[in-house]
């Protein structure tokens, strides 16, 4: 890294550790392994693209002259006119991405020329004040009774350093919000609304009158969108199955099914396209599974599963609908050129849901009880999830991002779908009891780094704290066979553990705060006891309530990949 | 309502090789896949910033693709249409007899 060597770097950062700074060593190697040349090498192919579309939109010009001299029909033209405008737009917004990322590379390379004169000046001003490079610096400067200047000189390094960084950190958010606009945007409108105002002209001018541009809003064959007609096989193989069941005279399969098809009429209500991705039945010895995604996934950018908590199923999913689209919105609202799909994913056997499609009786309910005190239900789901991906990945286009949310134990779920190699590209775990016994730390995951798992966990949330997860054990181990010995994590790790290593998101409750009793009281209302803990918070430990505020605004920049506006605070 | 049409096919015919040469500078003369994604998440620093923009930058450039291609789409669709018009024109003209005014 230096002249010196190595042996210069580990002295001063040797010294930065006893001095109880920053290691400035560390900052320096960070800002030298930036890839400037990728960068610069990305938005190289930009800079072609922009000039393909300058020049499409040039050569688009000299089509004008030449239609209004040949057609007295004015509609041509302007179709015309709107695709040289869209494609001059386009180019605008590629062009500010190019500058922008221009700007940016050349800070990022100045900011590693100025780290290695930084580099070079702290070891001249070391050797100047007298160090012997090969000895220990804090040592020497002790034992020499020169620590005041040795101090001086690696305390500026590290300010120096920090400031350099700090400016690549600005320069790197100018960049952010160049690239928060869609390029996409004016092109796409046209083809939805626009394109075929040359094919009624061509159309309309034979004996028809005078044809003019279509109804803003009106459909086209011309689409943008990659078509329905990619997913209309599965799609309308759940469906009909859907319309089985609703004839079904089995009572679990017909309610299943009268839920999920309430829930498809409230997710169509939302103003999007709805399709039904996933759709089991419900039997005997399943509550069903399904899955309705709002808006079409294979032309999402950015596709969002949600898995829910205890207490649902897909015969309540209608309920699922609202959190679904208050995300899509939010999402929206963020990210307005990006498509996001949001999927309620009700796709694996959630304890204390209606047992089974039915309404409970006093077995199924003490079987459902007992599962929520331990993590099998949602490594089974987590397996179920994983699988389901994969499929929503092949109906997706490939540059679509994926992310899984999960809310409760639905959190512990998609974390066992991550632990199991789900592809995504970034994992939210919210009001989590536990990130499941598959897991230790963010390390365990084997495709999502920790810097995109994204934690949290209200402090108001008594679920989210560990007591519940020794109330869980002793009360488990009470209703159910004992194990040997109680297992104080049984629903897996607390993700919002500083040890585990995820993104704790810092962000404020919109409920009120909730006073919790968790004493254990005799054993006859254990299960009682139990059953109101996690019934019956409803001040903090609501999916509505993570799916609002703050923290539905930090989700949707997660789901839109905007990390530089999710406010993050130390692990517990 | 009746309406006159002036038409000139040959200049139509035209405008179609125009838009047919526009079509190809936007889709470009090489295959539209761009180059494989150099950046990886930390790439560029190890804050969420620096991983917005790797995220990002690598989605905006296979939009501005995107849109390239969906333009020279439509666009040689229009050509197409265009041509068609020319033609059916061409014909209509040959069949009616030319009417002293």
């Amino acid at each position: 890294m230096t002249p010196a060597g190595i042996g210069l770097d580990r002295s001063i950062s040797l010294a930065a550790q006893r001095l109880g700074i920053e290691d400035p060593i560390v900052i320096a190697q960070e800002l030298l392994d930036v890839d400037v040349d990728g960068l610069d090498q990305w938005f190289s192919e930009a800079a072609r693209i922009a000039v393909r579309l300058f020049q499409g939109a040039d050569r688009l010009a000299e089509v004008d002259p030449l239609l209004a001299a040949g057609w007295s029909n004015p509609a041509p033209r302007l179709a015309v006119t709107d695709q040289r405008d869209a494609a001059t737009a386009s180019r605008q917004v590629v062009g500010v991405q190019v500058d922008a990322a221009d700007q940016t590379g050349s800070v990022l390379r100045q900011t590693r020329t100025l780290v290695d004169g930084e580099l070079i000046d702290a070891q001249a001003a070391l050797i100047g004040a007298g160090w012997p490079p090969g000895q220990d610096l804090f040592s020497w400067a002790v034992d020499s009774g020169r620590l005041e200047p040795i101090v001086t000189i690696v305390t500026g390094l590290t300010g120096r350093l920090t400031e350099l960084r700090i400016r690549n950190e600005r320069s790197l958010a100018d960049l952010a919000m160049a690239l928060r606009a869609d390029p996409r945007d004016r092109v796409e409108a046209l083809a939805v609304g626009g394109a075929a105002a040359l094919g009624s002209a061509a159309t309309g001018a034979m004996g028809v009158g005078p044809a003019g541009p279509r109804p803003p809003g009106a459909a086209s064959a011309g689409s943008a969108s990659a078509g329905s007609g990619h997913l209309n096989g599965v799609d309308q193989t759940n469906l009909d199955r859907l319309a089985i069941d609703l004839q079904s005279t089995d009572l679990a399969t017909q309610l299943m099914a009268r839920g999920v098809q309430a829930a498809l009429h409230k997710a169509a209500a939302s103003g999007d396209v709805a399709q039904l991705l996933v759709y089991e039945s419900a039997t005997s010895a399943s509550q069903g599974r399904a899955a309705i995604g709002i808006g079409e996934i294979s032309a999402a950018d950015n596709i969002a599963v949600l898995a829910p908590g205890i207490g649902n199923a897909p015969v309540t999913m209608a309920d699922g609908i609202v959190t679904a689209v208050a995300l899509r919105d939010a999402a929206h609202q963020r990210s307005p050129g990006d498509k996001t799909t949001v999927v309620a994913w009700y796709g694996y056997d959630m304890p204390l849901g209606v047992i089974n499609g039915i309404p409970e009786n006093p077995i199924s309910t003490i079987e459902s009880l007992t599962s929520v005190f331990d993590d099998a239900k949602a490594q089974e789901g987590g397996q179920r999830l994983a699988t389901d991906l994969e499929q929503f990945r092949q109906w997706a286009p490939d540059t679509a991002r994926f992310i899984a949310a999960g809310f409760s134990m639905g959190s512990t779920t998609v974390s066992a779908a991550a632990a199991r190699g789900a592809k995504l590209d970034d994992l939210i775990l919210m009001a989590s009891p536990g990130a499941s016994d598959l897991v230790e730390t963010v390390a365990d995951y084997p495709v999502v780094p920790g810097e995109h798992v994204f934690v949290t966990s209200f402090d108001e949330d008594p679920i989210t704290l560990s007591v519940s997860d020794v109330t869980a054990t002793v009360l488990g181990n009470l209703i159910r066979p004992l194990p040997s010995l109680p297992d104080f994590s049984p629903l897996g790790p607390d993700p919002a553990g500083n040890d585990f290593g995820g993104q704790l998101v810092d962000v404020l409750s919109s409920g009120p705060d909730v006073s919790v009793d968790l004493g254990v009281g005799p054993f006859g209302s254990l299960a009682d006891a139990m059953t109101n803990e996690l019934l019956d918070l409803q001040g903090n430990h609501q999916e509505s309530n993570y799916y609002s505020g703050q923290s539905l605004d930090a989700t949707a920049a997660v789901v839109t990949g905007q990390y530089a506006d999710i406010p993050i605070k130390p692990g517990r | 309502m009746a309406v006159d049409l002036a038409v000139d096919t040959d200049l139509l015919r035209q405008a179609a090789d125009v838009l047919d040469e526009a079509s190809a500078l936007f889709h470009g003369r090489a295959s539209p896949e761009v180059a494989v994604f150099p950046l990886t998440d930390a790439s560029l620093g190890n804050s969420a910033v620096a991983r917005e923009v790797v995220a990002a930058a690598g989605r905006r450039v296979a939009q501005a693709i995107e849109s390239t291609v969906l333009l020279a789409t439509l666009i040689t669709d229009d050509a197409g249409k265009l041509r068609s018009a020319a033609a059916a024109f061409a014909t209509a003209e040959t069949a009616v007899p030319v009417q002293p005014r």
